[in-house]
């Protein structure tokens, strides 16, 4: 122990500062710089919520001057033009409505997929739906009429509110000129979103352009035999995607 | 008197001391500095802490206010998407859509029934007429009016697919053409 001492005497006057500075040192590698690097973190995750705040607010503020009511006809015209389902009644009434109206006969109509067992999203894409956004269902019609009588069919079939493209057409005459037309066309529908997206998402709003093209397909008339009126879609509930980053 | 001394003393004490007085005096000084310094970075960072952490409660609450309200309007939001996303939709399937009467208004010009015996338009977007005439001038006012078209710009690349002349004098040509919209 006098040993000891004896060697610890000519440090004494050194040792407190040392362990003072040792001290000092230890507080702040494992004190400050992590309170620090805390502090950064923190700053960094409260820009973060800033921007958010800043997004969410945005988007309060434009749903709060939207009216429900017209956001509704809105989508009760679009989905009129592409529907949320495969409905061949509808095409066929559709067909039938602009066959009335252009004095053509309807021979047949054939549909290539009126019910498959596999629900929308087992069935494969291709590439044309991938592009469009939607799924397509095509369709035959043959007719027969005047010359005149088909050429308005072609004419009024791209002008009513189911959007319907003709894709193939081949047109062929008899010896009194009548007509027959075997016509392929294509058919759309996309069914509505079910989720919102995640709050941070933006929502930016309709652009005039936007505005004015759903006014314009509005005021496309709506060919269908009238016992069979636009059913209005029922979107919802929505709610926020629990996969959206 | 060398019997008495057993050990020498070597180290020149006296110096050795002075020094570590001197090393002593200034660990002193800087160590004093050194916690003056931590207490004054301590109390710095504390301070930034305490104002950063509040910022971020702050923005935490308004969020979560915020989202509340948001959530509120989740069918307005629902309904809005829907629109939004359809109208896309909607205009990408009308600009595929093509106006197919003005390329039939534009074959009237060339040729109407009964000389004309079909129009086949496949899937590659080419068009092509069954003509049958009586006379191989009508033939030659089809063929200008064609090439007429052509220079308007209202259909690209025609092509004579086949001409026959029968015994009769009547003559069945077909060509095609692609439109162009």
């Amino acid at each position: 122990m006098s040993k000891l001492t004896r060697i610890i005497r000519p440090y004494q006057g050194v040792l407190f500062p040392v362990i003072l500075l040792a001290f000092c040192a230890g507080v702040f590698l494992f004190g400050v710089v992590p309170a620090v690097k805390g502090i950064f973190t923190l700053r960094e995750e409260s820009v973060t919520l800033s921007g958010q705040i800043s997004t969410i607010r945005q988007k309060v503020t434009l749903l709060e001057a939207l009216d429900e009511s017209t956001l509704l006809n809105q989508l009760s015209t679009l989905t009129s033009a592409v529907p949320t389902e495969n409905s061949p009644a509808q095409v066929l009434s559709t067909i039938d409505a602009v066959s009335v109206q252009t004095g053509t006969t309807i021979v047949s109509v054939e549909i290539g997929s009126p019910g498959v067992i596999a629900t929308d999203s087992a069935k494969r894409q291709t590439s044309e739906e991938k592009q469009l956004g939607t799924r397509t269902a095509p369709f035959i019609v043959t007719l027969e009429g005047t010359m005149d009588q088909v050429r308005a069919f072609l004419s009024q079939v791209a002008e009513v509110r189911q959007f319907l493209r003709v894709s193939t057409f081949t047109i062929s005459f008899n010896e009194e000129g009548i007509a027959k037309a075997t016509i392929g066309m294509t058919g759309f529908f996309t069914p509505l979103p079910v989720s919102i997206g995640t709050e941070a998402q933006e929502l930016t709003p309709l652009t005039e352009d936007e505005e004015a093209y759903v006014g314009q397909v509005a005021r496309i008339p709506i060919a269908l035999v009238s016992e069979q009126p636009i059913v209005a879609p029922a979107p919802g509930p929505f709610r926020p995607d629990p996969f959206s980053p | 008197m060398v019997g008495q001394q057993e050990t020498i003393n070597l180290f020149k004490s006296k110096a050795v001391t002075e020094k570590f007085v001197d090393a002593g005096v200034q660990l002193k000084r800087m160590s004093f500095f050194a916690l003056v310094a931590l207490i004054g970075t301590g109390a710095l960072v504390g301070m930034l802490y305490v104002a950063v952490r509040t910022t971020y409660e702050n923005r935490v609450s308004e969020k979560e206010r915020l989202s509340q309200t948001l959530r509120q309007y989740n069918t307005r939001e629902g309904l809005f998407l829907s629109v939004k996303e359809r109208v896309g939709v909607v205009k990408k399937v009308d600009a595929t859509r093509k106006p197919w009467v003005q390329i039939l208004d534009a074959t009237a010009r060339v040729v109407t029934p009964p000389s004309l015996q079909a129009i086949v338009q496949d899937t590659e977007d080419r068009m092509a007429l069954n003509i049958k005439v009586a006379s191989l001038e009508e033939t030659v006012a089809m063929a200008q009016t064609v090439l007429a078209l052509h220079d308007e710009n209202r259909i690209k690349s025609p092509q004579l697919i086949s001409l026959t002349i029968n015994k009769d004098g009547v003559i069945q040509f077909g060509f095609s053409f692609i439109p162009v919209f």
